[in-house]
């Protein structure tokens, strides 16, 4: 059946796929969507939490998944689950939720496991070796220790895991990852114009740039050559450098300024670009400096990729002093031909710093994919490394009395939370947390521990679809290797309408 | 399952009087889209008793990445239809009904029909209709719940007459135009020679009308318009060929040769590098071995070489002529591959002959058809939030929040604010609004002066429907009706103190609603109505001087943008912290002045 379904995608014509995908395609673009298509995920769970965070993951495009669950579906697992329907009565949680799940998008291929998730934890670890994600839902464990053990294993093995909860009005994600190397970051902007230290190239054409000798022409004067000649007779009248001084760069301003002749638009980009000429481009951005200090570090499971990459650009930065130029040049106001010229003034900068690096690259044991070359280059400024930690670095159940009652709100109730979750949802146990005496906790600790008792791990569709909303963003992030994933954990209060994030 | 079950569960974390309000509740839910299947399954799953859902549109490939409520099988059918069939099965004892409508013109709508509900949820795409039911909803007093999503953006807020921010309360941005000698002879964007293709060239040779939206005359020379309308008419001359195989060789020599070498001849423009005729048999030859249909379809990713461009160009134009010489009213329409690949053939050509650079297909959709990115995960976010907080106002308004999912949120992936009193300077917020049932045909304008000039001072009052039709020096229509003057029933007439006091009335909307439609056997005379309205009073502000400072300059949010088309417009300016002061003295700024591609305006973090 599946092999059917391979066919018919291939057989259809590709505009189609893009066109289906064409709204999401804007956001992650094909290098994106080809990440998420080759990757398969694993579903511990089926409850609304856990179904809500695969639908957002099937609509997309997610290449595979399979739902492991070892329940069968009663009566009140339907309330606030689309997933289950009234058919689904008395068969498997797993079987009946990929029913469903399935008819979601055809594209994306789902399969089922009717296991506990516990089962497969204790005796066969190394099952999860085959996906790309494991997506794991706190209440399908028997124990919170299972989960533990399964992130420690994970975390080790360099597979990402993804922990998901939802109780009454409250809910958290949690993301386990031991490093996931990212070139596409998402900046806000790529544009490098490198006035601070212009190449030879780009002052011969600004010094070459003509007199204007009519109005129009004034005002079509690009910004960047406005304020490189700024620049170039401050620096030859001040014997030196470019300001630095406060009152020098009001001055500077001043000056650039006072090339406006009415009402100039060029004027106005030039003045609102100042602040681009202090800049320093050859400075490396602390977050750089730490990776290549770890791209020493060496390990079968990291990305060879990309710490080829990150050993090339430091060969590259020591050489050059700085980054490769990226290339991009903002809109400005300027004649066509100027601003082509321009444009192809920072291109060809651009690709003889790719050239180079292309060349360094090459040096090295790990071949590398041009595309992943020129991306990395274009990048290479805004490259991110996200370090996570395992679930054995959170706290523990005695932890609840350090709490003080200083310590932020949503903090005290992440970990009465996770507290409740170790100790099972067992009543006596957790009853004990719900008294001040016992275990010496503040007054709105306990307040928390009631609420969360009166829950009873019950999930609220509502809450559920936000956290699998929240959950599933995250999961494309890392499975496309774009954008900056969140690091580690997320806390939602549905009733005071708060939420807040820590790396714990 | 049963309902006493479900309710239990509910119960357990609602309260049983909340659960009880929601099952008695009845809800309006404008929009189908993305958003709008997301909160309908919320809904249903909520327990609502009564659920109305309205839509206009037809279920679209492009929609399925997000709106899981429809299938393959569905595309073309109407979404409201079909997504009242999918939710219903999930709840069998909510009473869903579809309304396959436009909010706006439908005559159903009235607003003795929107106090029906006990809650709004506005799930629309477009800033036109979520005015409309803004207002609708502020003369009804019924709470409207507001909510939109573009990317990973997304906002959900609350809106309660006279209490909250409305949707006008923070002004939006209008779509940008330009100026028409840039689009026609000295483009320098792709974004000009998108607009020449959509907006000018497609329409001229298939469309009905020439729309000038995106394109603004005011700063045209004369010179420039006598050019342009010569060579407009001589376009339409060529539309006497479009039957014709030669149809294609026509336009593209009149387009890019003819006019061209023209404009390359007259405008010695300063230091400017002339435009580049295309010669018809070069490219022929050129092209000779390449397949149009094919690089439409295959080549979508890559910017399209001269003679690729002329290949497509041709292909497109084809398909679009067999399409027009069958009686088919054409539209340039993103989704529709042949309008589509006509505009992008024809704009990369154009930024051939300008030295323009040039994009993909795929990055020249997104600029013809506005395309907002769109996708499950925040969707699905905001339709949560956005009923949970429609819950709130049902059984515990203090609870109620606006929520924002922006790129400024720092540590927070939501920004949560308590909803805003509305703007004192809106409109909409600030007026006073009566809803009158009389008979428009009947009554006339002097009649309705003479009811409001009980509260308002005659001398200084003006009344305006569409446009003005009364004030003190403009007395001409007292004697014609209010339905001659062009009121008609379902609409609004608005009056206004004209005075130059210091302390003026507000604005009073009148709404005339249907006679039928609240059951009224005979209309009301306007002289009748009682009681007389309360409009209340405000203090002019005197306009402040600028500011002028030195020492400071503004540098505008990036994701200050404008958007039309989307599962929602998220009003990106309402973002707490919109500009971001520079002081000259630091060394760097974090944010970019420019303004990239909507693609580079979506981060999370
Ligand atoms: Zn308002």
């Amino acid at each position: 059946m599946h092999r059917d379904k391979r066919q018919r995608m291939s057989d259809s014509i590709p505009s189609q796929k893009d066109r289906k995908y064409d709204r999401q395609l804007r956001l992650w673009a094909a290098s994106g969507q080809r990440a998420l298509e080759d990757a398969s995920v694993c579903l511990l769970g089926s409850s609304p939490v856990a179904t809500e965070t695969m639908k957002n993951l099937i609509l997309p495009n997610v290449g595979s998944y399979t739902v492991v669950d070892g329940g069968n579906v009663t009566e009140d697992d339907l309330s606030a689950n689309f997933f289950f329907d009234s058919d689904s009565i008395g068969k498997s949680k797993a079987q009946s939720a990929s029913l469903l799940l399935n008819e979601l998008n055809k594209d994306s291929t789902g399969s089922y496991l009717d296991q506990k998730p516990s089962k497969i934890v204790a005796s066969n670890l190394s099952y999860f070796d085959q996906f790309s994600i494991i997506v794991a839902s706190v209440s399908s464990f028997d124990k919170y220790s299972d989960l533990e053990a399964l992130s420690e294993y994970l975390y080790s093995h360099y597979i990402p895991l993804v922990v998901i909860s939802s109780a009454g009005f409250y809910g958290y994600v949690r993301v386990v990852m031991k490093e996931l190397p990212i070139i596409d970051t998402h900046p806000d902007s790529l544009v490098d114009l490198r006035l601070d230290s212009p190449w030879p190239e780009l002052m011969e054409y600004v010094n070459n740039f003509p007199e204007p000798e009519t109005a129009a022409a004034r005002d079509h004067v690009p910004m960047i050559v406005l304020l490189l000649k700024t620049a170039d007779k401050w620096i030859k009248e001040h014997e030196g450098g470019l300001p630095t001084k406060r009152d020098e760069k009001l001055a500077f301003k001043k000056q650039v300024e006072a090339l406006r002749q009415g009402d100039s638009e060029n004027v106005d980009e030039a003045v609102a670009a100042v602040w681009r000429l202090y800049q320093k481009s050859n400075q490396v951005p602390s977050q750089i400096r730490d990776l290549f200090n770890l791209s020493a570090e060496d390990s079968t499971d990291r990305d060879p990729t990309f710490w080829t990459l990150v050993e090339a650009l430091k060969d590259f930065v020591a050489e050059t002093g700085t980054f490769p130029l990226s290339g991009t040049v903002p809109d400005f106001k300027a004649y066509t031909k100027d601003y082509v010229d321009i444009q192809r003034v920072y291109k060809d900068k651009a690709n003889k710093d790719l050239s180079r690096f292309k060349e360094i690259v090459a040096t090295k044991v790990v071949e590398v994919p041009e595309t992943v070359i020129e991306e990395f280059s274009k990048n290479s400024r805004f490259i991110h490394l996200a370090r996570g930690t395992s679930l054995t670095h959170d706290i523990s159940p005695e932890s609840l009395a350090q709490i003080t009652s200083e310590d932020d709100d949503l903090l005290k109730l992440y970990y009465v939370i996770r507290a409740s979750q170790m100790l099972g949802g067992k009543q006596d146990a957790f009853s004990i947390m719900t008294k001040t005496n016992e275990l010496g906790v503040t007054a709105d600790v306990v307040e928390y521990s009631q609420e969360v008792a009166r829950y009873e791990g019950r999930e609220l569709h509502n809450i559920s679809s936000v956290i699998g909303g929240v959950a599933s963003q995250e999961i494309v992030k890392i499975l496309a290797k774009q954008y900056v994933p969140l690091n580690n954990t997320v806390l939602f209060d549905g009733i005071g309408s708060k939420m807040e994030k820590w790396l714990l | 399952m049963s309902t006493t079950k479900r309710h239990s569960d509910l119960e357990r974390t609602f309260g049983k009087e909340a659960v009880a309000t929601i099952a008695s509740s009845h809800v309006l839910l404008v929009g189908a889209g993305g958003v709008g299947c997301e909160m309908l399954k919320n809904l249903v799953l909520l327990g609502f008793g009564k659920i109305t859902v309205l839509d206009l549109d037809t279920v679209d490939l492009s929609n399925l990445n997000r709106q899981f409520l429809f299938g393959h099988e569905h595309i073309k059918q109407p979404k409201s239809v079909v997504a009242r069939a999918t939710a219903q099965k999930f709840n069998p004892h909510v009473d869903i009904t579809s309304h396959l409508a436009n909010i706006i013109t439908d005559p159903k709508f009235t607003v003795s029909w929107y106090k029906g509900f006990d809650l709004v949820y506005n799930a629309l795409d477009n800033l036109e209709a979520r005015r409309h039911v803004n207002r609708m909803c502020l003369t009804a007093n019924v709470p409207l719940v507001e909510s939109g999503t573009t990317g990973f953006l997304g906002q959900t807020q609350v809106i309660l007459a006279g209490k909250t921010e409305c949707v006008d309360c923070v002004p939006k941005e209008t779509p940008k135009s330009f100026p028409i000698c840039t689009i026609r002879s000295t483009p320098s964007q792709p974004v000009h020679t998108v607009v020449w293709a959509k907006s000018f060239l497609f329409v001229q040779l298939f469309g009905n009308d020439l729309d000038l939206g995106e394109m603004d005359e005011s700063e045209a020379s004369k010179e420039e318009l006598n050019t342009l309308k010569k060579e407009t008419a001589e376009l339409l001359e060529l539309r006497d060929v479009i039957s014709k195989p030669e149809f294609g060789k026509n336009v593209f020599c009149k387009i890019f040769d003819v006019d061209i070498a023209r404009q390359a001849e007259h405008n010695v423009d300063n230091g400017r590098q002339k435009p580049d005729p295309q010669s018809w048999d070069e490219l022929e030859k050129l092209a000779k071995h390449l397949d149009g249909a094919h690089i439409a379809k295959s080549r979508a990713q890559n910017v399209w070489s001269r003679e690729e461009a002329f290949a497509v160009f041709l292909d497109a134009t084809k398909r679009l002529q067999t399409r027009f010489n069958n009686g088919e009213t054409l539209e340039f329409d993103k989704d529709d591959e042949d309008t589509l690949d006509f505009v992008v053939a024809a704009a990369t050509l154009f930024a051939t002959v300008h030295h323009v650079t040039t994009k993909s297909k795929f990055d020249l959709k997104q600029i013809a058809g506005n395309i907002i990115p769109a996708i499950a995960t925040t969707n699905a976010m905001i339709a949560a939030l956005a009923v949970q907080q429609g819950v709130w106002q049902l059984t515990s308004p203090e609870r109620a929040r606006d929520y924002y999912i922006s790129r400024r949120g720092g540590d927070r992936f939501f920004t949560v604010t308590k909803p805003a009193p509305p703007s004192s300077s809106c409109v909409t917020s600030s007026a006073a609004r009566v809803v009158v049932m009389c008979d428009v045909d009947k009554t006339k304008l002097s009649d309705l002066v003479e009811w409001v000039s009980k509260f308002f001072p005659k001398e200084e009052l003006a009344v305006l429907s569409s446009q003005l039709i009364y004030d003190v020096d403009f007395d001409d229509n007292l004697e014609r009706t209010l339905a001659d003057l062009g009121v008609k029933e379902r609409s609004f007439v608005t009056i206004m103190d004209d005075s130059d006091d210091d302390i003026k009335l507000r604005n009073l909307e009148i709404y005339f609603e249907p006679r039928e439609s609240a059951g009224e056997a005979s209309s009301e005379k306007i002289s009748n109505i009682t009681p007389i309205p309360t409009v209340p009073t405000y203090t002019v502000e005197k306009p402040e001087e600028d500011d002028d400072d030195d020492d400071e300059l503004e540098v505008a949010d990036t994701s200050k943008r404008g958007f039309s088309e989307i599962d929602s417009v998220v009003i990106l300016d309402e973002e707490p912290s919109k500009v971001v002061k520079v002081d000259e003295g630091t060394d760097e700024v974090k944010k970019d002045v420019q303004v990239e591609d909507v693609e580079e305006v979506v981060l999370l973090d």
